[in-house]
C-alpha cells in the first residue's frame, strides 16, 4: 500500500529561524494519524509547511505517490490536501453557507457543489440549521464544525486538522471527535494535531510524537501511551 | 421650486460621480488593504484616453469609450503587477503601497501633461442637449451619468455579494490565509479587483470630463471626495459608499446653492473630522472589524 502522506527529512522555519529539523512521517490511506506534542514544538509549522503556506527548506513531501514539495498552496489544495487551521479562521462576516461555498470554489459543476454540500450537512446537521447565520455569531463548537465542513467541501482526500479540541468544553470535544471518527469509518485519511494525547489516541491508527521540531516516536496509540506515562510533560491534560 | 430641482439634479450628478470613484477606491481597500493614491490619476487617464480616442483620433464613441475603459483596466493591472505584487511580501505593505502609488500618480499626471498640455480641454464625447422640468434645464449628459452610475453600482454590489467571484473577493478580504487554504488563487483575485478598480476610475474620469473639462489635475478633487465618502461610509463598504456618495452629493449641492460654493468643501471636511472623532469606523458600518 502506498502511503497517503510521506514526509522525508522535511525542514522549515520562519525567516532564518529553523523550526522543523528533518521530519519523517508516513501513514496509509484511510488511516488517522495523530500528531501530538507539547505547545510550541512545531506541529502547526509542520501543517503549514505541508500545505505550502511555508516554504520547505529541505526534504520532501509526497502525497499519494506524487511530490507536492514546493507547489503553490492552491495546487496542493487541488490535489486534495486540506489544512483546517488552528483557531478555525472562518470568514466571519459570511454566512455558514457562504463559508462552505467558498471552500467549494474549485469545483466546476454546480451539481458537484450540491452533492458535497449534502454530504457536509448530513455529517454536520447543525450547520444546515444555521446555514444563513453569520459565522461570527456561532458558538465555539459550531465554528469548529464550519471549519471542518469547509475542509470537506474543499474535497480533502487528506484532512489535516490542527487542534480540533482547542478551546472547547469537554462535551463539545466529544461531539467533534465523534465527527472525526465517523469520517474515519467512512475511509477518510486524517492527520490530526492534538496536545491532548488521550484524545488523539482514541481516534488514531498511528500516533507520532513531536518534540523540538522532530518526530521522536511513532507507533500504535497503545504502545506510545504506555511508554509515555513515564514522562509527564507530554500529558498536557 | 426651481432651486430645489436644481439642487436635486446637481446632487444626483455629483453623487453619481463620487460613488463610482469611491467604489473603485473602497473595493481595493476593503479587499486588499491597498490605498491607491493613484486613483485620481486613473480618473485623469480615463478621461484623456476618451479624449484621445474620440477627439484626437476622431473615433466614434462606441470605440472611444471602450478604449478608455480598457485604458483604466490596463492601468489597474499594471499597478498590480508593478507595485502591489512586488510589495505584497513586505511587512509594511499598507504603507509602502501608499507611497509607491503616489509615485505612480505623479508619473501618470506628468505624462498626460506632456502629451496633452496643461490647459483644460473639452471632452468631445459629452452628450448634447437636454430637457426642462419646471423651467429647470436638465442636460441629457447628467441623466446618462446618473443612470450609468446606478446601474454600474447595483451590478457591482450584486457581483460582490452573490457571485462566485464576489465570494472569493470577500474571502480574501476577511481572511487571506484561510482563503489560500481553501484553494483560492489569491493572485487572480487581486488582479481582478485591480482591474475593476481601474475600470471604475476610468468610468468616473469620463463622466467627470463630460460634465466639466479635462485637465491633468482634474483627479484630485474627486479623489478627495472619494476619500471623504470612504471615511464617512467606512472604508471597504460597497453599499455604504453608494449611500454616502449620494448623500454627500445632495448635501454639497444644497450648500453650494444656499450658502455658496466656497462653503461646500469645508463643510464636508468638518463632517469627516466629526465622523473620525465619534465613529472612526464610519457612520454606516456595524462593527469596527467588518470587511466587505
Ligand atoms: N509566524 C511565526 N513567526 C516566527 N516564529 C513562529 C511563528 N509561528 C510560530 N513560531 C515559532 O515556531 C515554533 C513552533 O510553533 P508552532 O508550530 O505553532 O507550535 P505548535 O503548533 O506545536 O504549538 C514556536 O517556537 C513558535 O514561537
Ligand atoms: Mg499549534
Amino acid at each position: 500500500m502506498t502511503p497517503i502522506l510521506e514526509i522525508a527529512g522535511l525542514g522549515a522555519g520562519y525567516g532564518s529561524v529553523p523550526i522543523l529539523h528533518g521530519i519523517n512521517l508516513s501513514f496509509g490511506a484511510g488511516q488517522v494519524c495523530g500528531l501530538v506534542g507539547p505547545n510550541g514544538h512545531g506541529k502547526t509549522t509542520l501543517l503549514r509547511t505541508i500545505s505550502g503556506l511555508l516554504p520547505t527548506t529541505r526534504g520532501q513531501t509526497t502525497f499519494d505517490g506524487e511530490s507536492i514539495t514546493g507547489l503553490p498552496v492552491h495546487e496542493i489544495v487541488g490535489r486534495g490536501v486540506i489544512h483546517v487551521p488552528q483557531g478555525d479562521m472562518l470568514f466571519g462576516e459570511m454566512s455558514v453557507l457562504d463559508n462552505l461555498l467558498v471552500a467549494g470554489t474549485r469545483l466546476a459543476a454546480t451539481s458537484e457543489v450540491e452533492d458535497r454540500l449534502a454530504v457536509v450537512f448530513d455529517l454536520l446537521p447543525r450547520l444546515k440549521e444555521r446555514r444563513f447565520q453569520s459565522a461570527f455569531t456561532l458558538s465555539g463548537g459550531e465554528r469548529r464544525m464550519v471549519a471542518i465542513g469547509r475542509g470537506l467541501m474543499a474535497g480533502g482526500r487528506l484532512l489535516m486538522l490542527d487542534e480540533p479540541s482547542l478551546g472547547l468544553a469537554p462535551a463539545v470535544i466529544d461531539e467533534i471527535y465523534d465527527v472525526i471518527s465517523k469520517l474515519s469509518h467512512a475511509g477518510q485519511s486524517v492527520l490530526v494535531v492534538e496536545e491532548n494525547v488521550t484524545r488523539a489516541a482514541e481516534v488514531s491508527d498511528v500516533v507520532a510524537l513531536m518534540d523540538h521540531g522532530q518526530i521522536v516516536q511513532v507507533g500504535a496509540p497503545e504502545t506510545l501511551l504506555s511508554g509515555l506515562s513515564i514522562d509527564a510533560t507530554y500529558f498536557g491534560g | 421650486m426651481d432651486t430645489f430641482i436644481q439642487i436635486v439634479i446637481s446632487g444626483l450628478v455629483l453623487g453619481s460621480m463620487y460613488s463610482v470613484s469611491a467604489i473603485g477606491l473602497t473595493l481595493l481597500w476593503g479587499a486588499l488593504n491597498v490605498l491607491n493614491m493613484a486613483h485620481g490619476a486613473f480618473l485623469v487617464a480615463g478621461g484623456y484616453a476618451a479624449y484621445y480616442f474620440g477627439g484626437y483620433l476622431g473615433l466614434p464613441a462606441y470605440v472611444a469609450i471602450p478604449g478608455a475603459l480598457a485604458t483604466g483596466v490596463v492601468l489597474g493591472l499594471l499597478v498590480y503587477a508593478g507595485v502591489a505584487r512586488p510589495l505584497r511580501k513586505n511587512a509594511n505593505f499598507e504603507t509602502t503601497v501608499i507611497i509607491a502609488t503616489v509615485g505612480v500618480a505623479l508619473v501618470i499626471e506628468n505624462l498626460v501633461q506632456k502629451g496633452f498640455g496643461a490647459y483644460p480641454l473639452k471632452q468631445p464625447l459629452s452628450l448634447q442637449g437636454g430637457f426642462n422640468i419646471a423651467q429647470t434645464f436638465v442636460p441629457w449628459n447628467s441623466v446618462l451619468v446618473c443612470v450609468v452610475s446606478i446601474v454600474l453600482l447595483v451590478l457591482l454590489d450584486f457581483v460582490v455579494r452573490k457571485t462566485r467571484y464576489g465570494r472569493m473577493i470577500r474571502a480574501v478580504a476577511q481572511n487571506y490565509e484561510a482563503a489560500r487554504l481553501m484553494g483560492i488563487r489569491t493572485g487572480a483575485v487581486y488582479r481582478f479587483v485591480f482591474a475593476i478598480s481601474g475600470l471604475m476610475a476610468a468610468i468616473s474620469g469620463i463622466m467627470l470630463s463630460t460634465a466639466t473639462t479635462l485637465s491633468p489635475t482634474m483627479g484630485y478633487d474627486p479623489m478627495l471626495k472619494a476619500f471623504i465618502v470612504c471615511v464617512i461610509a467606512g472604508l471597504g463598504e460597497v453599499r455604504g459608499a453608494l449611500i454616502a456618495a449620494f448623500a454627500l452629493g445632495v448635501l454639497e449641492a444644497t450648500v453650494q446653492f444656499q450658502l455658496g460654493v466656497r462653503f461646500a468643501l469645508p463643510l464636508l471636511l468638518l463632517l469627516v473630522v466629526v465622523t473620525l472623532i465619534f465613529r472612526p469606523q464610519g457612520l454606516l458600518r456595524k462593527n469596527e472589524a467588518s470587511r466587505l
